[in-house]
């Protein structure tokens, strides 16, 4: 079954602020919405874990937004 | 570049020369890579970095050189260093027990996943480092974005600092401690009857092996005294290890509180080596100076230390954020009356 952005937002709960994981235009780039580098770690972090996906430095390069990441997450699994 | 006036009056005069935007590689520290190190600090820090080391190059080098420093950077295609996380020798008596920490990145980078790839790449690495037995973190308690990233990669919590280091403008910041071991044995621990449950407790969210046996009040006495007390005058805390007290243990214990209180420090941190009996029972003469329960430090002495702590202010418990419910019984130990009422 695919991932879906749901299933990433709950996954940042505790990475990014509730109002601001909210907000979030999943087509944007997550910095430019108020996601620090400490919480991109920590959201790095949790798709590693709970999708049982390795994110290597060039796939890393290429996650920008959420809508990057869900497809990253959804072809790699 | 010989001293930190010279680097940091080097570094001032330089243009940075970093560009946003490119790929870059996550990599094993290699020697050439030490003036981008510095110049990273300076960077990210200004001259405010506390630690002379970290901005002259000959001396990050010769740390990595000696095994007190394991770093990962980030390396951008013309060599340039915009990433840096390392295991480094810190306060723990034992050199197999390091400290992972030292993350940063350039502020031109800080929307990258840089910090985790660092992170990634130093949790790989650390598991085949043959000098590297256990790992702990001070993961701050200003948020719980630390302290959970931690967990996930695979770090469990065994203590809290309370207060440990200064702060913005909302006052101090506590650390909770977190461990990873990774090459060890069983050992024994004398516990302090008035903490052993808690640390049996800690013990097995440790998943350690240790089998624990319960020291009463009665004297336990090593043929010397053995601390080491370092200060941190900046900060205002005092940190010691206890390797062994005898006859003149307390009054030992207590010189060294006063002399650090006469520096300014106020907040105040005993290891015990808990393998050692007489170390052990320093807990009971610390319970009756006002020390609380910090949790446990495993492998600090390679053996494992007990943390008693004491602060002369009341700790603002609302500024200290816990990801999990472990984290907050944590808090709720080192809450405790040092006089074994619970926390009103």
């Amino acid at each position: 079954m695919s991932a879906t952005l749901e299933d990433l937002k709950k996954t940042f709960a505790f990475a990014v602020p509730a109002d601001v994981l909210a907000k979030l235009d999943p087509a944007k780039p997550l910095t430019a919405q108020g996601v620090d580098s400490l919480a991109m770690t920590a959201m790095a972090v949790a798709v590693q874990n709970a999708f049982g996906v390795k994110i290597s430095v060039a796939e890393g390069l290429k996650l920008k937004t959420l809508n990057d990441v869900l497809a990253f997450v959804n072809k790699a699994r | 570049m010989k001293t930190r006036a010279e680097a940091i009056a080097f570094f001032r005069q330089q243009p940075d020369g970093v560009r946003p935007g490119l790929g870059y590689e996550v990599e094993a520290f290699r020697p050439g890579d030490a003036e981008g190190v510095s110049e990273l600090f300076y960077r990210v820090y200004g001259d405010a970095y506390p630690i002379d080391m970290y901005y002259i190059p000959d001396a990050v080098r010769s740390a990595v050189e000696l095994g007190a420093l394991h770093p990962v950077v980030a390396r951008l295609p013309d060599g340039r260093i915009v990433g840096f996380a390392a295991l480094y020798r810190s306060s723990p008596p034992f050199a197999g027990l390091l400290e992972f920490g030292l993350g940063m990145v350039h502020p031109e980078y800080r929307g990258s996943l840089i910090l985790f790839h660092l992170t990634n790449e130093l949790t790989d690495r650390m598991t085949a480092l043959p000098d590297v037995e256990a790992v702990f973190g001070e993961a701050v308690c200003d948020t719980i974005i630390t302290q959970h990233s931690s967990a996930l990669f695979g770090f469990r919590e065994v203590a809290l600092e309370l207060e440990l280091m200064p702060g913005g403008g909302a006052g101090r910041i506590s650390c909770l401690v977190l461990f990873r071991n990774i090459r060890d044995r069983k050992r024994l621990l004398h516990a302090p009857g008035f903490c052993a449950g808690e640390l049996r407790t800690l013990v097995a969210w440790a998943e350690l092996d240790r089998e624990v046996a319960v020291l009463g009040q009665e004297p336990q006495q090593a043929a010397a005294t053995r601390l080491e007390v370092q200060t941190f005058a900046h900060a205002g805390v005092m940190r010691g290890n206890v390797h062994s007290l005898s006859g003149d243990g307390a009054a030992a214990l207590r010189k060294a509180e006063a002399a650090a209180a006469a520096e300014g420090c106020r907040i105040f941190q005993w290891f015990l080596n808990l393998a050692e009996p007489s170390a052990a029972a320093g807990a009971w003469l610390l319970r009756q100076d006002g020390y609380r329960l910090g949790g446990l430090l495993p492998r600090w002495f390679d053996d494992d230390a007990l943390l008693m702590q004491k602060l002369l202010d009341a700790p603002v418990v609302e500024n200290i954020n816990l990801y999990s419910d472990r984290a907050r019984e944590i808090l709720a130990m080192t809450l405790a009356d040092p006089l074994g009422e619970p926390a009103g």
